[in-house]
C-alpha cells in the first residue's frame, strides 16, 4: 500500500461509495419477502457504479499514480460488490448447484458469468500484487476492459428489463464518452499543431 | 498541516468509520437474520401436525386480524352460523397445542415461497390441515379426532377467496387496520420490526393477486362464498392439479372441473402409485407436488427443515391407520356372522382389484391392483382425468426442476408418461374403509352403502360439516341447507357425477343381492 501511496481522500472516495451501495443492496433487500433474490439482484446493480468509474478511469488518457490508485481502489470495490452477487446467485439461488445455473442460465450465459468472475478476479490480484508494467498484463487487462463491460451490456440492456436497464444505459454513455475524450487526446497527441485551431475557408 | 486540511482529514475518517459501521452493521445483520429462523426438529407425527411444509401463507398478526376485520369473508353464512373456524370447517386447536391454532395451521419464522428468515412469526398450512377429520354423530357430539382421514368439511377453496377478497381491499385491509385489530385481540404490541414485516407482506401479497387477478379472476366473495355454482368445489374438495397447471404451466386452468375430495391418507406403505388416477409414483414427489400446488417453492423445499419435514410426514403416513370401527363407534356392535359372510361376498366381487388383508399387517394384492380402468370403463366422473393440458403437465413438472435438483422427479414416476397414458383410476388397498367416506375420487357418494349400490346414491344433497352415519358409514346429507350444511352438491353438473364404479351391481339392478350386501357392509366395516 505504502509503494502506492494510496491516499486518504482516494480510499475514502471508493469505499464510502462502497459501502453505501453494499449497504443498499443488502438491507434493501429486507423490503422483500424473497430476500436472496433481491439481494442477487440488488448487489449486482450495486456492482456498475464502481465498475463504471473504474472503467472510465481505465478509459480516460493521463496515467498518473492518484489515478490508478483511485481506478484500483473501485476496481477492486466493485468485484467485491460483484462477489456479494455471485454469493447470492450461485451459492443460494442456484443453491451451488454448477449444473442448475448451466441448465438455468443455458451454456453461454452462465459460462460467460462464470468467465467474468474468475478473469475479474484473477485480474484484481494481479493489480494487487504485480506494480512493474508487464505488457502481458496490459493486454489481459485491456481484453477484460473490452469483455466485462460487453457482457455487462448484454445483462442490463439486452437481458433483463427494468431499473437495471438505466444502469447499463449509462454505463454504456459513460463508455462512450471516455472513448471520445480519449480519442480526442490521441488525436491532439498526434496533430498538436491543429488540433485546437479552428479550421478556415 | 492548515486547520482546513485537519478538518477534512478528520471528516474523511469520519466517514470512513460511519461506512464502516455501516458494513459491519449490515453483516451483522445478514448473521442475525439465521438466527430468526429457529429450526425444530419433530418426530414423524409432529412433522404431520405442526412442521413447516413450506407452504407459509400470511404473518401471524394478519391471520389473527382478518377474521375480526372481514366477518364478511370469514363469517359468510352470518354470525348465527358460527365464526369462521366453524364455517369454512377447519378443526378448532387446543388451548397450549400448537400456539392453539386450529389443526393444520403451523407457525415459522419463514416468509412464504422464498423461506427467507423473518423476524416476525408466519402462519402456514401442512398436510394435517387437508389429511385429517373429525366424526361426529350429531352436531352436539364433541367427536372424534381421525388422523390420515380427509377432511370431510373444510371448505378450503372458499376460505382462500375469501382470504384473497380481503387481502385486495385496499379501504379495509390497511397495515395500520391490522395491527390495532391485532393488538387488541391479542394484547401483544407489534415491534416496528414486526409492523415492517407486515407491511412488506401486505404490499408484496397484494401485488401477487391483482397481477393473477387478470388471468384468474376476481375472487368471489360473502355469500358467493357458498355458492355452489360460484365454488363448486365445496368442502372436502380440491382441484390441486388446477392449481399445478396455474403454479408450474402459469395457464388460467378455468375449464378444469377435476374436483378431487382430499384424500385419506392411511397406509401408504401399500400405495404404489399415489393420486386417484395413479398419476404420481414417488412418495416424495407426492408431498412435493402437493406441497407446490399451495405455494411451497424449489427454494423453501429445499431447506434442511423444510425437507425433512416433508420426508418426515410422508413416514408418518406409511403405517398410520385409523382407529378399527368399533373402537370409534363402541355402541355398534358388529355382526360377527355378517362379517363373515360378507368377506366372501368381498373375496367374490372386490378382492381382484382391491386386495385383502393378510397376516401381521401385510396387504394381498389383487389381480389388478395398480393397475389404472379407463373411466368409461368404470362409469365413473372422467373431469379428474380430461382436463386441458392432462397430457403435457408430466412433462411440465418434470422440466420445472432443473437437472440435478434433488427434488426432480424422475419422468418415469409421473403418468401419463413412459409408465401409462390411461385415462382412468388405479386400484388401490381398501385400509380403513369407512374412513374414507364420502366416497369415489370426486366425493359423490355419500356412505359406503351407497358406495355399494346397497342403497341408491342421492344425487341432490347438502354438504358441509355433515355428521356420520355408522350404520351406512358415510355422511348423513340433507336434502335441505342449513347454516352447516350449505353447500349444494348437484351430481348432474361436470365434475360431481356419482354414477359408475358399480361393483357388486347397480342398484336394484341384474344380480342385486341385498342381504349379500348388508354382509358386505358390515365386512367392510372391519378393514
Amino acid at each position: 500500500m505504502n509503494k502506492r501511496n494510496i491516499t486518504l481522500g482516494q480510499f475514502t472516495a471508493a469505499f464510502v461509495p462502497f459501502g453505501l451501495l453494499f449497504t443498499a443492496a443488502l438491507v434493501g433487500a429486507e423490503t422483500s419477502l424473497d430476500l436472496p433474490h433481491e439481494r442477487m439482484v440488488y448487489s449486482v446493480w450495486a456492482t456498475m457504479p464502481p465498475m463504471i468509474v473504474a472503467l472510465c478511469l481505465f478509459i480516460l488518457p493521463s496515467r498518473s499514480q492518484a489515478r490508478k490508485n483511485v481506478w484500483l481502489l473501485f476496481w477492486t470495490f466493485a468485484f467485491l460488490l460483484y462477489m456479494v452477487h455471485f454469493y447470492y446467485a450461485v451459492m443460494v439461488h442456484y443453491h451451488a448447484s454448477i449444473s442448475e445455473v448451466f441448465h438455468e442460465q443455458g451454456a453461454k450465459i452462465a459460462g460467460s458469468n462464470f468467465l467474468d468472475t474468475i478473469w475479474w478476479g484473477v485480474d484484481v490480484i494481479l493489480a494487487w500484487i504485480v506494480q512493474r508494467d508487464l505488457k502481458w498484463i496490459r493486454v489481459e487487462r485491456l481484453l477484460l476492459n473490452i469483455y466485462l463491460p460487453l457482457t455487462f451490456f448484454v445483462a442490463s440492456v439486452v437481458i433483463f428489463k427494468g431499473f437495471v436497464n438505466l444502469l447499463g444505459y449509462m454505463m454504456t454513455a459513460a463508455i462512450v464518452i471516455c472513448l471520445l475524450v480519449r480519442l480526442r487526446a490521441w488525436w491532439m497527441a498526434r496533430h498538436p499543431a491543429n488540433a485546437l485551431e479552428p479550421q478556415h475557408g | 498541516m492548515t486547520l482546513r486540511q485537519k478538518l477534512g482529514r478528520g471528516a474523511m475518517i469520519a466517514a470512513d468509520l460511519v461506512t464502516a459501521a455501516l458494513v459491519v452493521a449490515t453483516l451483522l445483520l445478514v448473521f442475525q437474520e439465521s438466527k430468526w429462523v429457529h429450526p425444530k426438529s419433530m418426530n414423524a407425527e409432529d412433522s404431520f401436525r405442526f412442521g413447516t411444509t413450506g407452504t407459509e401463507l400470511m404473518p401471524l398478526p394478519v391471520f389473527v386480524a382478518l377474521p375480526v376485520l372481514f366477518p364478511d369473508q370469514f363469517q359468510p353464512g352470518g354470525p348465527e352460523a358460527g365464526d369462521w373456524i366453524q364455517q369454512y370447517g377447519f378443526i378448532r386447536g387446543q388451548a397450549g397445542v400448537n400456539d392453539g391454532l386450529p389443526s393444520g395451521f403451523f407457525l415459522s419464522n419463514h416468509r412464504p415461497m422464498s423461506g427467507s428468515p423473518s423476524p416476525v412469526q408466519f402462519v402456514g398450512i401442512n398436510c394435517s390441515l387437508c389429511h385429517q377429520s373429525m366424526i361426529r354423530r350429531s352436531d352436539s357430539d364433541p367427536g372424534v379426532l381421525m388422523r390420515g382421514m380427509g377432511n370431510t368439511s373444510l371448505d378450503f377453496i372458499a376460505w382462500v377467496d375469501g382470504f384473497k377478497t380481503a387481502v385486495l381491499d385496499k379501504h379495509r385491509m390497511t397495515p395500520n387496520a391490522i395491527f390495532a385489530a391485532y393488538e387488541k385481540q391479542s394484547g401483544q404490541k407489534l415491534s416496528p420490526a414486526d409492523k415492517l414485516m407486515v407491511w412488506l407482506w401486505l404490499v408484496q401479497a397484494r401485488k401477487t393477486l391483482e397481477n393473477n387477478e387478470p388471468k384468474f379472476d376476481a375472487p368471489y366473495s360473502g355469500a358467493d362464498l357458498r355458492n355452489s355454482e360460484f365454488m363448486p368445489n365445496g368442502p372436502s374438495r380440491t382441484q390441486p392439479f388446477r392449481n399445478l397447471v396455474r403454479n408450474i404451466m402459469d395457464r388460467p386452468a378455468l375449464l378444469d372441473h377435476g374436483y378431487c375430495k382430499l384424500p385419506a391418507l392411511f397406509e401408504q406403505q401399500f400405495r404404489t402409485w399415489g393420486q386417484f388416477d395413479g398419476s404420481v409414483h414417488d412418495k416424495l414427489t407426492r408431498s412435493v407436488l402437493a406441497a407446490i400446488a399451495v405455494g411451497a417453492t424449489m427454494q423453501n423445499l429445499s431447506m434442511p427443515e423444510i425437507s425433512n419435514n416433508v420426508e418426515q410426514s410422508i413416514q408418518y403416513t406409511l403405517d398410520l391407520q385409523a382407529p378399527k370401527f368399533a373402537t370409534v363407534f363402541p355402541d355398534m356392535k358388529l355382526d360377527p356372522n355378517k362379517v363373515a359372510r360378507g368377506a366372501k361376498v368381498y373375496l367374490t366381487y372386490c378382492d381382484s382389484c382391491h386386495g385383502h388383508p393378510g397376516d401381521n399387517g401385510t396387504w394381498v394384492r389383487g389381480a389388478q391392483e395398480d393397475v389404472v380402468i379407463p373411466y368409461q370403463k368404470l362409469g365413473v366422473d372422467g373431469e379428474r382425468v380430461s382436463f386441458r393440458y392432462y397430457e403435457t403437465l408430466g412433462d411440465a413438472l418434470v422440466n420445472w426442476f432443473p437437472p440435478g435438483q434433488s427434488l426432480r422427479p424422475r419422468r418415469e414416476d409421473i403418468r401419463p408418461g413412459p409408465m401409462g397414458r390411461t385415462r382412468g383410476y388405479i386400484c388401490v388397498p381398501i385400509t380403513s374403509a369407512y374412513a374414507h367416506a364420502p366416497y369415489l375420487h370426486n366425493g359423490s357418494v355419500p356412505t359406503l352403502a351407497a358406495l355399494i349400490n346397497l342403497k341408491p346414491r342421492p344425487n341432490l344433497y347438502y354438504r358441509g360439516d355433515n355428521n356420520y352415519d355408522p350404520v351406512d358409514a358415510g355422511l348423513i346429507v340433507p336434502d335441505n341447507p342449513d347454516a352447516k350444511r350449505y353447500f349444494r352438491f348437484d351430481t348432474s353438473i361436470p365434475g360431481n357425477s356419482n354414477k359408475g364404479h358399480d361393483y357388486p351391481w347397480t342398484y336394484k339392478g341384474p344380480g342385486w343381492n341385498e342381504a349379500q350386501l348388508q354382509d358386505l357392509l358390515e365386512y367392510l366395516k372391519t378393514l
